[in-house]
């Protein structure tokens, strides 16, 4: 079980995949957490299942007091409130960049938070974007949108999956200020799939290395065990 | 020799598409999302009920709808018992007949549509909130919009060019089941050729027409949405 904890986020999760079984127990608070490792060691069926998106077989998955999921709860990712981004940003083609980011507002949200509103926009440098259409944006425009999208309901958590990897590397190191900033400004916990180990380093608070389903390795900022020096 | 043609059953051919489209677009939508969707024992077996139509001769579709409509079947006597006549001979018993025959022409291009939108949409919209109703409504149907067009206007199509089931099940009443295909037929069997190659012209014209929409859709929205 989980103990109700209002300041961190626990995931504690088991899940049979094809190859092997998935156990994980981690644990962060109000930071970047990353979860790095090699390809097919499950980071992304990790993240899906904080999401919702794909079903544990046991664990508990307990975000700053709320259950999740456990032997008795088992949310649908429309209660979750999590912020979702995946690698290509999925934005929804055939909706102006502004619809997309208020794609998960109500009316009411809308009109109570258009301030609030524009100044998303504005610190994701989107303000000028508002009625293009997905398709003629770049991938670091798309990548902001998405972000955008993600923030504008408020989640609780914010869930990235490889945000930056379908990107120009030119362009990597000024989105991951910008998250950063973000993060730190609204000291929103994100829990961040990468492969990159070298962004791992630059943005991670706390950074799990997954092997095979399993957390091989645990390193906090300021307390850096050792750096990896084989890259994957 | 008169040019003047008798347009009735064109305008019959065009309400019967007509009132069969709108009943598929909302039977063969959830069947598409059934079969995209969901994986089920024997599902390749009810596909292939569901495609029948496209191979069976039109004339035995319409010799078992004849009997199952007809006072023979517990169907049909218990729309006669409600209604005080059967299916058989009537304008609603081709509706019924068309939406079976045309069926396939439906699901097809929807269900493929649904099976084409991107899951991460699908996936994203989830933890935006939305349940699986509204994620149908916000995002799949949406992202289907090309397939939905295509079921509507190659059903409606389909549907105008019917011939055996038409007459097995419809016999050809004037103003009530004689169509367009039934009447060029009969003209054709009286030797009015003139009048015969009117409508046969007229026909011709309207599917190439409609197949020219759908090819110039088809090409239209996949070369300006980008995915």
């Amino acid at each position: 079980m989980c103990r109700a904890d209002y300041t961190m986020i626990e995931i504690k999760v088991k899940k049979q995949l094809k190859a092997f079984t998935m156990d994980v127990n981690i644990k962060f608070g109000r930071e970047i957490a990353i979860l790095t490792g090699p390809n097919g060691s499950g980071k992304s069926t990790l993240l899906r299942t904080v999401a919702g998106l794909e079903r544990p077989d046991a664990g508990c998955i307990n975000v700053m007091g709320e259950i999740f999921f456990d032997a008795s709860t088992d949310l649908s990712p429309d209660q979750r409130r999590v912020g979702y981004v995946c690698q290509e940003g999925a934005l929804f083609p055939w909706l102006t960049v502004e619809k997309n980011v208020l794609f998960g507002l109500d009316r009411n949200a809308r009109k109570d938070r258009s301030e609030w509103l524009d100044g998303l926009f504005e610190e994701l440098e989107i303000k000028d974007l508002k009625r293009r259409y997905p398709g003629s944006l770049s991938g670091g425009e798309a990548q902001r949108v998405a972000l955008a999208r993600a923030l504008a309901p408020r989640p609780r958590l914010l869930l990235l999956d490889e945000p930056f990897s379908a990107m120009d590397t030119a362009v990597r190191p000024r989105l991951r200020a910008l998250l950063k900033e973000m993060q730190q400004e609204w000291e929103i916990p994100v829990l961040m799939v990468t492969h990159d180990h070298a962004e791992a380093y630059i943005l991670g608070d706390r950074i799990f290395e997954l092997k095979e389903g399993k957390v091989a390795l645990c390193n906090e900022r300021g307390k850096v065990i050792r750096m990896p020096l084989v890259s994957y | 020799m008169q040019l003047h043609m008798d347009w009735l059953p064109f305008i019959i051919s065009f309400k019967l598409a007509f009132a069969t489209t709108v009943c598929l677009l909302f039977l063969a939508t959830p069947v598409a999302y059934i079969l995209a969707y969901k994986g089920f024992r024997g599902k390749p077996l009810v596909e292939a009920v569901f495609a029948l139509p496209i191979v069976l001769p039109p004339t035995v579709l319409g010799f078992f709808v004849l009997i199952a409509v007809g006072n023979m079947s517990p169907v049909g006597r218990w729309y006669q018992n409600i209604f005080g006549h059967t299916l058989a001979f009537t304008f609603e018993g081709l509706i019924v007949a068309s939406i079976l025959y045309s069926f396939p022409f439906a699901v097809q291009p929807i269900q493929n549509a649904f099976e084409g939108v991107n899951p991460r949409l699908v996936d994203t919209a989830r933890t935006l909130g939305c349940n699986r109703w509204q994620t149908f409504w916000r995002v799949i149907l949406p992202a289907s919009r090309r397939g939905i067009v295509m079921g509507i206007m190659l059903s409606f199509a389909h549907t105008v060019g019917e011939f055996g089931v038409v007459l097995m099940v419809g016999g050809s009443i004037p103003g009530e089941t004689k169509v367009a295909s039934i009447a060029l037929y009969e003209n054709v069997e009286m030797l009015e050729y003139s009048q015969a190659a009117l409508m046969a012209l007229a026909l011709l014209v309207f599917s190439y027409a409609v197949l020219s929409v759908v090819y110039y859709f088809n090409r239209r929205t996949s070369t300006l949405v980008p995915g």
